[in-house]
């Protein structure tokens, strides 16, 4: 009896997606409330972050 | 296993990153961040949940579980020599025997040097980042995916790029506590949600 896991041509089984490394995952993701949510970023820290990237809004004097 | 028969809701936005707490992977997690930020996911770490005590580790594992996706770089293996990254790929190895609903990619910034130190991964390949901020990039463009297309590599280096120069002065609002405390990378990722939003990608 041949022993098979000897066998020089014994076909290689593909190995699955996810497995190798490969997946490829498709999400349309969330919007900013969800970070705010998970990082516990109040309204008024927003507000200067927002600042920060954006600078501040210009305020209009008479 | 931790957690195991608890149910638990799997957010397919919410990406846990497993990775070096060092200095000098500071442009890489904010080069991951970036991408992540790009493709409106929100990254999850471990240093959001409280040092030390008992249940640190069920945290950790309903972190993950919650997750959908993770991403463990085990580049780091120098000195000091730390246990948690391999740890936690093993719990995200667990987490994937037990459920479909979780994904895991693993990164290495040399090829060929995992499968030295970590045998038991033959048949998963890590991506290769070479250390640098466009390999970081390159690979989650490559893996995930927004339902409308990715954003190109080189706008969200441009996106990187932004939040690097934020980062210190989100630093210095700190008292110069580093990346990797919850306060300042918290902003960071809200930061670069803004300017990615402002630059058009999300």
């Amino acid at each position: 009896m041949s022993d098979k896991r000897s066998h020089p041509h014994r076909p290689v089984a593909a190995k699955p997606a996810s497995e190798s490394g490969t997946f490829k995952h498709v999400s349309k993701g969330t919007d900013l409330s969800a970070v705010l949510r998970a990082y516990k970023i109040s309204q008024a820290d927003l507000k200067r972050v927002r600042e920060l990237v954006v600078g501040k809004e210009p305020t209009h004097a008479r | 296993m931790p957690g195991k028969g608890r149910r638990r809701s799997v957010d397919p936005a919410q990406v846990f990153l497993n990775v070096p707490y060092n200095r000098s992977y500071e442009r890489t997690l904010v080069a991951l961040t970036a991408a992540l930020v790009a493709l409106r996911r929100v990254p999850r770490l471990t240093f959001q949940i409280p040092e030390g005590g008992q249940g640190r580790l069920r945290r950790i594992f309903d972190l993950l579980k919650s997750c959908r996706v993770s991403i463990h770089d085990l580049s780091a293996v120098g000195q000091p020599v730390r246990f948690n990254m391999p740890f936690e790929l093993g719990l995200a190895c667990a987490l994937k025997e037990q459920s479909e609903a979780h994904d895991f990619l693993v990164l290495e910034k040399k090829p060929h040097r995992l499968h030295r130190h970590l045998s038991d991964i033959g048949g998963i390949d890590p991506k290769i980042h070479h250390g640098t901020a466009k390999g970081a990039i390159n690979v989650v463009l490559e893996v995930l995916e927004r339902p409308e297309g990715n954003p190109s590599a080189a706008q969200v280096i441009r996106l990187y790029r932004r939040m690097m120069r934020l980062l210190p002065v989100i630093k210095s609002k700190h008292g110069n506590a580093d990346l990797f405390s919850p306060r300042v990378y918290g902003e960071l990722v809200a930061s670069g949600w803004i300017a990615a939003r402002e630059m058009g990608l999300n």
